[in-house]
């Protein structure tokens, strides 16, 4: 059971807090509602971008990291579909230098030219390092664009094309800075040696003055329904072929999205799982085969990738592969599957909430999802989902007509 | 707004181990914490790469222990209770050591000992699983070979320890066809059955329960005397690799270089004036080459200490055109580390970095297993950590300016571009 404390400031931000006594250290996460998602088609990559200005600078702290670093903390942050999320680490008694740092970024951002010519050419090689020069790194992009039409998960968080963000100009950022960077549109969580009470008393110093931003919920176009199979073949250099499977799934908070979740590991998670002792033990079809949700808040992605073993074309493995999908149906899940792969799911789920930046991130994010009392609920979300219900999602979602298929051939 | 006043750490405080010998000398360290509803036990082999005759078979030997035993042939029996019991296990190697974690939640720890005895102590070893491993190793190391970051390292690893070395030698597919099945078992038996291993407990746990390992693991004898890992050669002539790749848009560059380890008495001045020069993110060669420069996403310099012999690498990723200005910037701020003082102010951050960065690496009881696990590997204590920690209150900038003098320059490095 996780204790912790719920706050809000008046102009809106929110406070989670829990105190660790057997830690030296705090974490404190700050989580700010914009991810991919919200950005314009035309203008991706943004909210990526976005996270890199952040450490450029501000009004009173010149150098993020270099304060933060004198404090004896350390810190990173990433960007997904969803959301922004920026953390620190650092002894408890530093708490305060933290606390200041990320106050004054949210109100006192020095969007200069130079550092905004600087991060976009950093981002830009960042591009290069993970999406071009790496392989497979364009599958990603391919994916989303086969599965989504309307919903924009059909980006990367990295953007469409480099030139979305060699084009970006300091007044779109600074417009999606006074945007989406105000206290209502953000979440803190801290956790570690801490008193609450001080806590609250530090985030009303720093952050209390910070105008709200009134910002507006935005409209999302929902995904249409798949009803037709689709399949992309692209050609790379790459030294094997690969094939993902695609196919769509409910958003975070419905009750289908602990089954969707299993049914993966009943796919593939552990040596024991039916895809692993069949094609890839078994019959040695593949060499390496993996599923997973994509976890995103919206409906989103279930994947099962592949690579064949040299001895198979990838239509012959694509075929194997349909074919063990096809099984799902034919020979259902049983009692004791269901409650392995529950089981795995809540022992991964105890030991990834142990280190304390995954408890302070874990609090903004399901109080972000609209129900903080949910982090000590989701080992039971998980026991209960029975394999009655299982079966009921493997009938209704697992359905070729739905699948999206990604042939990656090597050159 | 006004900046909060920085606190200086004063002290770190360390877990104290239980130590304990199994009846035939095996080693087990634990660190106890009932706040968490779960434990780690590791297994530590010393079955690293380090000695391995042929090439990967230290990695085929710690992959196919996992893949059936004599008891259950079918590998598939045993993952299921793994499974069942939600433990999740690591395994993998390292120079030295092979290792082997078991995550187990509280509940299920009865369960846990006998099938983690029997993956470890009766492995089949059979040839079906063998060619099972190759294939998928081949299939790995096809991928690896086309990324430019894994050959520059691999070739700067050769030009250092010498092709001949396990540690230097450059992999190919086909090594995967010269492995049988006789020389894993012959692996296995020396570097595992009969092998003086380490055990690491680390969590929540009942008394009872080392005595439980204690009548499972305490029964091997131990008698395998291991051979003298070889050390790489120090005097070898620094060597130069630049490999242009048409179709890469960045080029991997890789330095690397003998230098003083953990034994050596300027060894502590030396790490903290690498940390300044690249080994966190404030760094020399960060905030000139990324911040400022944008060339690259990241670059580092680190520290490798073995016993051995340590080396010190310096990575990057850069974009194509910005290669030979990054070499120069690499190779200015080496300069800068032997010609100039550090300032208070970067003085005092980096004692409060390396002072913070020391608190979250003995943050919890995992943390304080594997650093003992580390200590255990390059014969050290804890006081090594105090010592450790009293060099980078008492540091001064003289001192960081005299390390990179007698310890650092460009002419020492090996050095690879691929891309």
């Amino acid at each position: 059971m996780l204790h912790f404390s719920k706050h809000q400031l008046a102009n809106g931000l929110r406070l989670i807090v829990h105190e660790d006594k057997t830690t030296p250290l705090v974490c404190i996460n700050t989580l700010y509602n914009v991810g991919a998602k919200f950005e314009n088609p035309k203008r991706t990559g943004m909210a990526h971008l976005f996270e890199h200005l952040m450490f450029t600078g501000s009004k009173h702290a010149v150098n993020f990291d270099k304060v933060l670093e004198a404090a004896g903390g350390e810190n990173n942050a990433f960007t997904n579909n969803d959301i922004t999320n920026y953390y620190e680490t650092l002894p408890a008694i530093n708490i305060e230098t933290a606390i200041f740092l990320e106050a004054d970024r949210m109100q006192n951002l020095s969007l200069t030219n130079k550092s905004i010519k600087a991060q976009k050419s950093v981002v830009i090689e960042e591009f290069k390092e993970r999406y071009l020069n790496q392989p497979y790194g364009d599958m990603d992009e391919l994916i989303r664009k086969m599965s989504f039409k309307t919903h924009p998960y059909r980006w990367s968080t990295i953007g469409i094309a480099e030139s979305h963000i060699a084009d970006a100009t300091k007044s779109e950022l600074l417009d999606f800075y006074h945007r989406y960077y105000s206290p209502d549109n953000a979440i803190i969580a801290v956790a570690g040696n801490v008193n609450t009470q001080k806590v609250i008393d530090l985030i009303e110093k720093y952050f209390g003055n910070i105008p709200q931003g009134n910002l507006k919920k935005a409209i999302i176009p929902k995904e249409r329904i798949q009803n037709k199979q689709r399949i992309i073949e692209h050609w790379s250099e790459v030294a094997q072929d690969a094939i993902n499977i695609s196919m769509h799934m409910p958003d975070r908070m419905h009750p289908d999205y602990y089954a969707m979740d299993l049914i993966s590991d009943i796919l593939s998670n552990g040596k024991s799982s039916r895809l692993y002792k069949n094609l890839v033990k078994g019959k040695k079809i593949f060499t390496e085969l993996d599923a997973w949700i994509d976890g995103s808040i919206d409906p989103g992605l279930l994947q099962i990738f592949g690579h064949p073993h040299s001895k198979y074309s990838l239509k012959d493995a694509e075929n194997a592969l349909l074919e063990s999908l096809q099984e799902l149906h034919e020979n259902p899940v049983t009692e004791y599957e269901c409650s392995k792969v529950a089981n795995k799911a809540v022992s991964s789920w105890i030991f990834s909430g142990i280190p304390i930046s995954n408890k302070a991130f874990n609090l903004a994010y399901f109080e972000l999802l609209g129900d903080i009392g949910r982090i000590n609920e989701e080992s039971e979300f998980y026991l209960k989902t029975t394999h009655e219900q299982i079966q009921k999602n493997i009938s209704e979602r697992i359905n070729p007509n739905q699948f999206s298929i990604l042939r990656y051939y090597a050159k | 707004m006004i900046k909060p006043k920085i606190h200086k750490i004063s002290e770190i405080k360390f877990l104290q181990q239980e130590n304990n010998s199994l009846q035939n000398g095996i080693k087990l360290s634990s660190f106890y914490n009932n706040d968490i509803n779960a434990l780690k036990i590791d297994f530590v082999f010393p079955a690293g790469r380090i000695f391995q005759e042929k090439a990967f078979i230290s990695a085929m030997t710690n992959a196919i222990i996992r893949e059936g035993s004599n008891q259950h042939p079918n590998s598939a029996e045993i993952e299921e209770k793994l499974d069942y019991f939600g433990i999740f296990v690591q395994q993998r190697i390292e120079t030295y050591w092979s290792i082997f974690s078991f995550y187990i939640p509280l509940m299920y720890l009865e369960k846990a000992l006998p099938i983690i005895h029997e993956i470890l102590f009766d492995p089949i070893i059979d040839q079906v699983s063998l060619d099972f491993l190759k294939e998928k190793g081949k299939s790995g190391l096809i991928k690896q070979l086309k990324k430019p970051a894994f050959l520059a390292r691999q070739h700067a690893m050769k030009m250092l320890w010498g092709e001949n070395h396990p540690m230097g030698y450059f992999p190919k597919s086909s090594d995967f066809d010269n492995l049988s099945r006789e020389d894993l078992i012959q692996f296995y038996n020396t570097y595992y059955k009969n092998s003086q291993f380490n055990i690491y407990v680390s969590g929540n746990f009942p008394r009872v329960f080392i005595s439980k390992i204690d009548t499972l693991f305490g029964q091997h004898p131990v008698e395998a005397i291991l051979p003298e890992p070889k050390r790489f050669l120090k005097d070898r002539k620094s060597e130069t690799l630049i490999q242009k790749e048409e179709k890469q848009v960045q080029t991997a560059l890789y330095w690397t270089a003998p230098c003083i380890g953990p034994g050596h008495s300027d060894y502590f001045d030396f790490k903290i004036m690498n940390t300044v020069f690249g080994d966190y993110f404030g760094s020399r060669l960060m905030t000139n080459i990324r911040e400022e420069k944008a060339y690259t996403y990241g670059i580092y310099s680190s520290i490798s200490p073995k016993t051995t012999g340590t080396n010190i690498s310096i990575q990057a990723e850069v974009g194509k055109a910005y290669l030979d200005d990054t070499i120069k910037q690499i190779d200015l701020e080496i300069d800068n580390m032997k010609t100039q003082l550090i300032n208070n102010e970067e003085l005092e951050l980096i004692q409060n970095y390396m002072s913070g960065e020391l608190l979250s690496v003995f943050d919890g009881v995992f943390n304080h297993a594997s650093v003992l696990r580390y200590l255990d590997e390059m014969n050290l204590d804890f006081t090594y950590y105090k010592h450790y920690i009293d060099r980078i209150q008492s540091i001064t900038p003289e001192a960081i300016r005299e390390a990179a003098r007698k310890h650092l320059n460009s002419e020492m490095f090996h050095k690879v571009c691929i891309g």
